[in-house]
């Protein structure tokens, strides 16, 4: 386990340090001036009574040093005795030879010859020297100097480091014990907030509101976390409220397209059986119109006038007209209603065989027919080679007055989609794209039945084919510049429930 | 023995005459001093130690007379050791003496051995001349300070009664590093 650093040791013991480091950096301080003002002070006091100490041995023996008597000047020196840290006296004449000199014999007992002319001292290994000059009435007469050792001085230096060293040690216990107590009335509301604050953390419950002990800081901090807290609570009761709110209004919203789904499918299909119903009903009476109507036309033909026989013709003929409308009919709601075999097509061999079955055999009208590189597709066969006979089929009939006439079988992925778009493109007569709206609608026409023949079913019908395969089929155009018209294959089991397996078998026919 | 004092004025200390200092001593050089030089010095140095009454010096200017009795061969010797010399404001004077009369100028009287017999101690009988001389003779004949040479040694004796007679204040320490010699006792 590494040790905690000092940022993530908890408060209580963050404050104790902090009052204790205090607390021994003062004190540090100080007994760090003190014992520096002692020492200094005792060390100049000292030098001052040495200096006095020597200013009188040298005005006891200026008469010696004048008179040359060294013996007497030595006599003199002897009194340094009384003061054993004395290690030595000396005097010297005006040249600075020795003149006599106390000594007691200790190498550091030399003393260095110095001339002066008022007093001087020097710090030298522990040692003090002082230099005074030795006159009378104001005539130079020698230099004395006299030597002290500084034991003393750094015993008591020494007394003092410890009697300093022993105040810290007593004022860092002392701050310890103070700091453990005093540092409870900052840390205790701080815990306790954070013990509230752990609290709502693990039990998410925050409707617990945190007591306030004191008016400071740390009283605003907890009056902020309680409003903090309150606010919270609030708001989560808000969102949960609105949460179900939401939940209930999805549910009713569900209800009613579950609902509306029901009624809407109930309403399509009973207006496909209506329709395929009366597709089915108007066949038979048309059966009967039409046979008895051949019947006359062979069995009576030669006895009917000429005008009788052509209105006949008419009949039979429109008649027949109405029984591919109702086939086309009936088609496109079994298209609605029949469910989907899926496989994959290739898609640029079913457009060569339907183009070579609606192929017309005319050896005066030059058609050309380009089939691009397709891509395979996924859906059910018969389906999507009805939407192509559709398709290619349109192609020829409306460019049949074009020569020669341009059919271009296309495939593209457009940028960013993943589904190509296949297009049917012709030079034929094309449409307004003002009515390109009307182009998908059951029975409307663009163009009139007696230029080009159809029922009007058609595109309906590849319309309703291609969104059950959850594609999109669209058309471009303009009068006279040909036709485009464009589709996709979405997948087609998002709109189907049956699956066929995937089949590489392409049917020929 | 020592109390601890206030720090001693400086000013007091250092006011010592650094050319006396060198022109005093120069002389010698790195030879120890002859007999004669030491006498000379001491002469020089007796300025010091010794008190005249103010009234033998009543003018700032006044020349401090230091007298020879007679020619002597070292009269040269003191000659240079004093020379440009003062004792406080007053210039040293060296002066050949050989009357009374020149004597009662001088402040000092030196006696050299050869003259001993002519010094007559009661002609100076109650004035301040400081008489210097080499022998206990001259001290017992009144004479106030003798040099005596002992073990290569230059030495001092002191004859108190005399100085007071001639009214001179002899300083302590001088007292304390010479012999005291008293006639009448």
């Amino acid at each position: 386990m590494k040790p905690l650093s000092f940022r993530n040791r908890p408060i209580a013991a963050k404050l104790r340090l902090i009052i204790i480091v205090a607390c021994v950096v003062v004190t540090a301080l100080t007994c760090g001036a003190f014992v520096a003002y002692q020492w200094g002070a005792s060390r100049s006091s000292m030098v001052r009574a040495l200096t006095t100490r020597a200013q009188i041995l040298a005005f006891n023996s200026a008469a010696a040093v004048a008179f040359n008597q060294p013996e007497d000047a030595a006599e003199i020196l002897r009194a340094v005795q009384a003061d054993p840290p004395t290690v030595g006296v000396a005097i010297f004449d005006k040249d600075g030879h020795l003149f006599t000199r106390y000594t007691t014999g200790i190498p550091e007992s030399e003393i260095e010859a110095r001339s002066v002319s008022s007093p001087h001292y020097a710090y030298s290994g522990g040692f003090v020297t002082v230099w005074v000059p030795i006159e009378a009435k104001k005539v130079r007469l020698g230099t004395l100097a006299i030597k002290r050792g500084l034991y003393e001085f750094y015993q008591q230096l020494r007394l003092y480091l410890a009697i300093a060293a022993g105040v810290m040690a007593a004022s860092t216990l002392v701050a310890y014990w103070i700091s453990s107590r005093l540092q409870r009335v900052v840390s205790d509301p701080i815990l306790s907030l954070t013990g509230i604050a752990r609290r709502v953390t693990e039990q998410k419950d925050y409707a617990i509101q945190a007591p306030r002990t004191s008016e400071d800081e740390i009283g605003v901090l907890t009056d902020a976390f309680n409003i903090m807290l309150l606010a919270i609570h609030n708001s989560q009761e808000e969102t949960s409220r609105l949460y179900r709110q939401v939940r209930e209004h999805a549910a009713d919203l569900e209800n009613r397209v579950a609902e509306r789904t029901g009624q809407l499918l109930n309403a399509n299909q009973e207006l496909e059986a209506f329709g395929s119903s009366v597709s089915h009903d108007l066949r038979g009476p048309l059966r009967h119109i039409m046979g008895f109507s051949q019947i006359l036309i062979e069995d009576y033909g030669p006895q009917i006038p000429k005008a009788a026989r052509d209105y006949l013709d008419k009949i039979f003929e429109r008649s027949a007209q109405m029984e591919r409308l109702i086939d086309a009919l009936l088609e496109f709601s079994r298209v609605s209603k029949q469910s989907l075999a899926v496989q994959t097509i290739d898609m640029a061999r079913l457009c060569r065989k339907i183009v070579a079955e609606l192929r017309p055999d005319d050896e005066n009208h030059r058609i050309e027919v380009k089939i691009g590189d397709l891509p395979p597709c996924k859906g059910d066969l018969i389906l999507i080679q009805q939407v192509l006979v559709n398709l290619i089929g349109n192609a020829l009939k409306y460019s049949r007055n074009s020569n020669p006439a341009l059919i271009e079988i296309s495939a593209s992925v457009p940028a960013g989609g993943t589904a190509p778009v296949y297009s049917i493109k012709d030079n034929g007569v094309g449409f307004d794209m003002v009515d390109a709206d009307k182009l998908f609608v059951v029975f409307e026409r663009l163009h009139d039945a007696r230029d080009f023949e159809g029922t009007g079913v058609g595109l309906a019908t590849a319309q309703r084919i291609i969104q059950r395969h959850g594609g999109r089929i669209w058309a471009e155009s303009a009068p006279g510049a040909g036709a485009t018209f464009s589709f996709t294959l979405g997948d087609p089991l998002a709109s189907s429930g049956t699956h066929a397996p995937p089949s590489e078998a392409i049917p020929t026919t | 023995m020592f109390k601890l004092r206030s720090w001693v004025p400086r000013s007091r200390l250092v006011f010592a005459a650094a050319a006396l200092q060198l022109s005093l001593f120069s002389s010698f050089g790195a030879a120890p001093p002859s007999e004669d030089e030491l006498k000379a010095v001491f002469i020089f140095h007796f300025t010091q130690f010794v008190r005249w009454p103010p009234d033998s010096l009543p003018e700032t200017d006044a020349p401090f007379v230091i007298g020879v009795l007679d020619d002597d061969p070292f009269d040269a010797v003191l000659a240079r050791m004093i020379r440009d010399e003062k004792v406080g404001p007053h210039p040293l004077e060296l002066r050949h003496v050989s009357n009374r009369e020149q004597v009662l100028g001088c402040h000092i009287l030196y006696v050299p051995r050869e003259s001993e017999q002519k010094f007559r101690a009661e002609k100076l009988q109650g004035l301040p001349v400081l008489t210097v001389g080499e022998s206990d003779r001259f001290l017992l004949s009144g004479g106030i300070i003798a040099f005596f040479s002992e073990r290569n040694h230059v030495g001092l004796r002191v004859n108190l009664e005399a100085a007071r007679n001639a009214a001179l204040n002899i300083n302590a320490q001088l007292l304390r590093i010479a012999q005291v010699v008293e006639p009448s006792k």
